[in-house]
């Protein structure tokens, strides 16, 4: 039952002042088995973009244990969840999450920032721009680039630094249909090269793409 | 790292260039209306009720220009958003990020300040040799264009978010 990435009776409660707690997970078990592609599909609202960032270091659960290469992820300081964003997890966002006034190259760097392996540094952004078809747009201001370059730019700079997980936040939300195809195709190549794959998405066409789909509702997985 | 914000800082040359020539006009702005009214407060003492009428302008005059202030940093922070969950995304710690908005912060409201004096050195100049201006007609004008502008960033902001 050992994964890459194990949820164990995961809770994600937010408090805010003005309205009642929510419940965004509700005691949720998953567990992603290295070199899977899992979609995670759901409505807007059921909780998979809060599993997504439990998964992804960018919150911890108010309950239960979130386990990234056999690590739990409840007892880590800020700093060694950001070193796991960093070694370990790459995330793709809907809204690219670039920096719009940077070049593709520019952007490709920043993982190297925080990272204190920066041999080959060259060499790993141009494989990863080759990888993504985007060799020609290396020097060019994201901001001058349509939404699917921009989201080949978010997973190049996803894989530059080779972490073994690679998350996406409805990844073609922005995209027109073929686009759409290319960016899925994308990611089923990166999981064949071995990356291990977690997509949300509310699109059913594009959940088919993945090896596994999960169902969420109301904070908790309905079907696996 | 620092030296990531700092490059970062100097190379966004649109957004920051555009920031800092909004914020040193709203704080030439600012200080062309103290400026003013206080020199109508010393000119025109007559009587108390006049007084106190020009001292409810001068607070709403500063009052504006504050708040203008506030919502161009809220706007100008809000247009460096991306770039901030980007360095999240890539491993950068939340103190690292606090650093980086604090960073920039200062530097844009350094830049704007210097800017500011700059500009209302020259306009002070250029209304008081050639206009002579006088009175308080010049700084009710200046309030309604801040206003409007102020009005025109939230409505930018708030379109921003609608979409």
């Amino acid at each position: 039952m050992n994964g890459i990435i194990e949820l164990e009776e995961v809770t994600k409660v937010y408090h805010t002042k003005d309205t009642p707690e929510i419940t965004a997970l509700n005691k949720v078990n998953l567990t992603v088995k290295e070199g899977e592609f899992l979609s995670v599909c759901g409505v807007s609202g059921s909780g998979k973009s809060t599993l997504l960032h439990l998964i992804g270091c960018l919150d911890k659960p108010t309950d239960g244990t979130v386990r990234i290469n056999g690590e739990s992820t409840s007892l880590m300081s800020e700093k060694e969840l950001a070193g796991m964003r960093n070694s370990k997890v790459s995330i793709v966002l809907q809204d690219f999450g670039l920096i719009p006034g940077r070049t593709v190259y520019d952007n490709l760097v920043v993982p190297f920032y925080f990272s204190s392996n920066r041999k080959d540094m060259r060499k790993k952004i141009e494989t990863a721009l080759e990888f993504t078809g985007i060799s020609e747009l290396s020097r060019r201001p994201v901001i001058k680039l349509s939404g699917g370059q921009k989201q080949r730019v978010a997973i190049a700079r996803a894989i530059v630094n080779d972490n073994p997980i690679l998350l996406a936040d409805e990844p073609t939300g922005q995209l027109d249909i073929q686009t759409k195809k290319q960016i899925i195709e994308l990611f089923q190549r990166l999981n064949q090269n071995g990356k291990t794959i977690v997509m949300v998405t509310h699109d059913k066409e594009m959940a088919e793409g993945a090896s596994r789909i999960v169902k969420i509702a109301d904070g908790r997985i309905i079907e696996s | 790292m620092v030296k990531l914000t700092l490059k970062s800082i100097w190379e966004q040359k649109g957004i920051n260039l555009s920031a800092v020539c909004l914020l040193s006009l709203v704080f030439s702005v600012q200080l062309l209306l103290c400026g003013w009214v206080d020199s109508y407060l010393d000119n025109s003492r007559k009587t108390l009720d006049q007084i106190n009428s020009s001292k409810l302008i001068f607070a709403l005059l500063i009052l504006i220009s504050v708040t203008s202030i506030i919502t161009l940093i809220n706007y100008i922070m809000n247009k460096r958003q991306g770039e901030f969950k980007a360095l999240r995304l890539c491993g950068a710690t939340p103190a690292y990020i606090l650093i980086c908005k604090m960073l920039h912060l200062l530097v844009l409201i350094l830049l704007s300040l210097l800017g500011g004096t700059l500009i209302f050195r020259v306009l002070l100049k250029v209304l008081k040799q050639q206009y002579e201006v006088k009175g308080l007609i010049p700084v009710y004008i200046i309030f309604i264009c801040i206003t409007v502008a102020e009005l025109t960033v939230h409505h930018f902001i708030h379109r921003k978010e609608d979409k």
